[in-house]
């Protein structure tokens, strides 16, 4: 008998006459499992099985037997509370009160008076096997979300850890100003990197959450895969030169269209190529090619890095795979990349498998997309342009001070006139005193949100200036909420520069208006 | 005389940063990534500090001479305590 039969079944304890067979007989007639115990000891030893129900007849209920059962009962775990049915011939209270009264505050009793009608007894115990069948739901909900628990406490345990060695390396870099305060270009591009590693832990985080709770928004169109290729490299050269590692890239000799978000897919490649350097020792070689598979579109990354153990192959596209391991600590690795990369390829209809012949010698990466059967080639993303040069006035909103002065700084820097306030009432203010070409508004705001501030601006000054939220929340209801706001644009934090020299370089020359 | 270190750290850039920081103070200095290479470089100088990489500690320790002095700082530390331990 299976578990789960076992804890469906009704245990009997009617010791005088022929009560249990009968019981049993008449129980099972109606589709119920019996199982009939000589006495309280043996129910005892088979409540450990599982039971679904007790039926008791008084008589089995003694002074002697009724404190072992109770122990039995109050071994119950949290969510149980075993359905129990006593018949008993009209006992005295004080009967009750001796014998049964002690049951009622240990689990859920019903008395049901003898003579017993057969129709009674059956509809009683399907009764209870029906409350205990909520229990048990109950109980697998508890080991999920138990499960749950064990699987956050286990990611914030792998984070936290993780976090440690790029913060290490950014407090001591930042420390290590001169005598005028300011830090040498070593550590100012140390800084810099560890910051980006940052920050691309915090978007593969936010990215993998949306993918597994399905709030992500694929905007798909037909794309040359080799575009997306081409895109992935501008991000991954710098570490490949760092690394001196060299990459040998062979295009296909045709086309290779696919439905795919052009972001993701650089995305997924970046990922895939990035992880191939980021194992390859300095030295080493990554090829990555693309080719026609029949229908398929397919990139091969190969790289002579450290490989795969065989026992870690199979787990390698798993979430934390690679902070479990040496090699992948090492690398500042929390195995969050390839998880992300294998949930954004099925979104994409694709596949990625991993090969290695072991540690040490090397692994490769095959990614694999759909062609799309049909003419229509979307041009490339358009790559970024930088601002034309000409000074403007921009407004700073943001509480943040570390954050409002780095970017008063930054912008200064590229020759533009900032005026940085910290709440939004003084932000309002600011912006229709100066009429700036320009206004970044933080939407997390004391005084007012980001929101009102955006929805004043507008009824006070109309459209005459381009106003951006800066948002820590980059959802597509994000967006949207800005859009109805009165924002023109939306960026998610941490804005970069090259994200503000992108806005500005989409202003209209100064006296042309917005 | 100043002692030399040996930093022992797989992160490459907070190996970096633990090995510019020493050199500012005039540490003649050191790193690897891992024990292996440690054992090399221990076979090729005398070491009167090493800096370790908390995880690695163990491994570290008995391949050293007692005398040595090991820094294991919790992560992430800053200049001032990282230049404290290893004074």
């Amino acid at each position: 008998m299976s578990s789960a039969d076992l804890s469906r079944r009704v245990l009997i304890v009617a010791p005088v006459g022929r009560d249990a067979e009968l019981m049993c007989t008449h129980l099972e007639g109606a589709g119920l499992t019996c199982y009939v115990c000589v006495d309280v000891d043996e129910a005892c030893r088979e409540l450990e099985r599982g039971a679904g129900a007790l039926i008791f007849t008084e008589e089995a209920l003694t002074v002697d037997t009724s404190p072992r059962l109770a122990k039995a009962l109050d071994g119950q775990p949290a969510w149980s509370d075993l359905p129990m049915i006593i018949l008993t011939g009209m006992p005295s209270e004080e009967t009750k009160r001796r014998s049964f009264g002690t049951f009622g505050r240990r689990t859920n009793v019903t008395f049901v008076d003898r003579p017993v009608r057969i129709h009674s007894l059956v509809s009683a115990a399907q009764s209870a096997l029906r409350a205990r069948e909520r229990q048990y739901e109950i109980r697998e909900l508890m080991e999920k979300l138990e499960d749950r628990v064990h699987e956050r406490d286990r990611f914030l345990a792998i984070l936290g850890h993780e976090l440690r060695n790029p913060l290490g390396a950014i407090l001591l870099a930042s420390q290590m100003r001169d005598e005028d305060g300011r830090l040498g270009g070593e550590h100012a591009n140390l800084i810099e990197r560890q910051s980006k590693h940052l920050t691309r832990l915090v978007n593969d985080l936010l990215d993998l959450s949306r993918v597994v709770s399905g709030k992500i928004v694929l905007k798909r169109q037909v794309i040359d895969l080799a575009d997306a290729l081409r895109q992935s490299f501008e991000t991954v050269m710098e570490s490949a030169a760092r690394q001196n590692v060299s990459i040998e890239v062979r295009y296909a000799n045709e086309r290779l269209p696919v439905f795919a978000d052009p972001l993701r897919a650089a995305q997924i490649l970046t990922n895939v190529v990035g992880n191939a350097i980021k194992y390859t020792p300095s030295g080493g070689q990554v090829i990555v090619v693309l080719e026609r598979d029949g229908d398929q579109a397919v990139v091969r990354v190969a790289d002579d890095g450290v490989g795969i153990a065989p026992d870690r192959i199979g787990t390698i596209f798993e979430l934390f795979a690679q902070a479990e391991n040496a090699i992948g600590r090492a690398q500042g690795g929390m195995g969050i990349g390839l998880a992300l990369v294998r949930n954004l390829l099925q979104l994409h209809e694709g596949t990625i498998t991993a090969e290695s012949d072991g540690l040490g010698k090397g692994s490769e990466f095959v990614v694999r997309l759909p062609i799309f059967e049909g003419d229509a080639i979307a041009p490339a993303p358009v790559p970024k342009v930088s601002h034309d040069g000409q000074p403007r006035r921009i407004v700073v909103v943001e509480d943040n001070q570390d954050v409002r002065d780095l970017l008063r700084l930054k912008l200064r820097r590229l020759g533009h006139e900032v005026h940085a306030v910290g709440d939004g009432i003084a932000g309002l203010q600011t912006i229709v005193d100066r009429r700036p070409d320009l206004a970044l508004v933080d939407i997390g705001l004391p005084g007012l949100d980001g929101y009102e501030v955006a929805a004043r601006v507008r009824e006070s000054i109309g459209r005459g200036v381009m106003l951006v939220a800066v948002s820590g929340f980059g959802q597509p209801e994000d967006k949207r909420k800005a859009m109805d706001a009165g924002f023109d644009e939306h960026i998610t934090k941490p804005a970069d520069v090259s994200d503000i020299e992108n806005l500005l370089s989409r202003l209209p020359p100064r006296g042309e208006g917005v | 005389m100043v002692p030399r270190v040996l930093v022992i750290e797989p992160y490459s850039d907070l190996r970096e940063a633990i090995v510019l920081t020493l050199r500012r103070e005039h540490y003649p200095c050191d790193a690897v990534a891992d024990v292996a290479d440690a054992a090399q470089e221990i076979g090729r100088h005398d070491y009167a500090c090493v800096v370790v990489d908390g995880d690695t500690t163990g491994e570290v320790v008995a391949s050293l001479d007692p005398a040595t002095h090991v820094v294991s700082l919790a992560k992430p530390f800053g200049r001032y305590e990282l230049l404290a331990a290893v004074r």
